[in-house]
């Protein structure tokens, strides 16, 4: 069974607006606290074949399968450079909730919380809000 | 199947025996019962198989799958069977003949929504990991 990494602990959101930063490489992403449902780690990655570039397989996590997805390729524009990190999994995962259900963006690492103003100046993409928001697995 | 494993115990009704084999890497089961064969010297693509007077087309699944092509090496070719549709599937080689619960195996996420939808029974949990469990009628359908 996959182990919760205690990464990050517990943090107080400075702002209303603050968003969630995380990184790929040396890529940053962001996304609205609200999509997080778990940050945790995979250990057992199993690649599946699919039409979509986006995916990149599947992972075992609290008893479910879990769609493991490139953000860049998921949340980016068509043709988006991968951005997976460069380690073989074990992986820290950010879980989201989206219109498929919760999916698994592998990340290095999880910055913490940054004001959105902050974020969008710095060109860093931020990930738009799901039409409804969920805390907790499906 | 020319060969099965005899363990001296008796199965729970819930399971059935696949077989594992491995392919880029990636370990898959699909279900022994609709496997004919394996030939442990395979065609080349483009090739049939005859065997017990049936023709199975050689089916290449790195291409189906999108995995890149395996320069020279051994290979195995499944013979598998479901319905009036038959194949020969290229695998790197085979893994074991295991026995699983079909009732545990996970369903494929929706985010897997193209033609993957129809080659995957589901994902079966062994040992931490997932196996994804081949639909020998969607395979077969290409």
């Amino acid at each position: 069974m996959s182990a919760v990494d205690a990464v990050p602990p517990r943090l107080r959101r400075p702002t209303d607006d603050a968003v969630v930063v995380f990184a790929v490489g040396d890529r940053r992403f962001a996304v609205p606290p609200g999509r997080v449902v778990e940050i945790g780690r995979i250990t057992a990655f199993t690649p599946l074949p699919s039409t979509d570039s986006a995916n990149l397989g599947v992972g075992l996590y609290r008893g479910r399968a879990v769609a493991l997805v490139d953000v860049a390729r998921r949340f980016g524009a068509d043709g988006s450079d991968p951005a997976v990190p460069s380690s073989a999994p074990p992986w820290l995962c950010v879980f989201l909730t989206t219109d498929t259900g919760v999916e698994g963006l592998p990340v290095d690492a999880v910055l913490g919380f940054e004001p959105a103003a902050g974020v969008r100046a710095a060109g860093i993409p931020i990930l738009e809000p799901a039409p409804q928001e969920a805390r907790e697995w499906p | 199947m020319g060969r099965e494993a005899s363990t001296g115990a008796v199965a729970p009704p819930a399971t059935q025996r696949y077989l594992v084999f491995a392919l880029g890497g990636v370990d898959y089961a699909i279900d022994a019962t609709y496997v004919r064969r394996l030939l442990t010297h395979a065609p080349g693509p483009g090739s049939d198989v005859r065997f017990l007077g049936e023709r199975y087309p050689f089916l290449d699944l790195r291409a189906l799958f999108g995995l890149p092509e395996q320069p020279g090496g051994d290979s195995l070719a499944v013979l598998v069977e479901a319905g009036e549709e038959r194949a020969a599937l290229l695998v790197d080689r085979s893994v074991d003949l295991v026995p699983l619960d079909g009732s545990a195996f996970l369903p494929v996420p929706g985010r897997f929504a193209g033609r993957e939808r129809q080659w995957f029974r589901g994902l079966a949990p062994v040992q931490g990991r997932l196996v994804p469990v081949l639909a020998a009628e969607g395979i077969l359908q290409r």
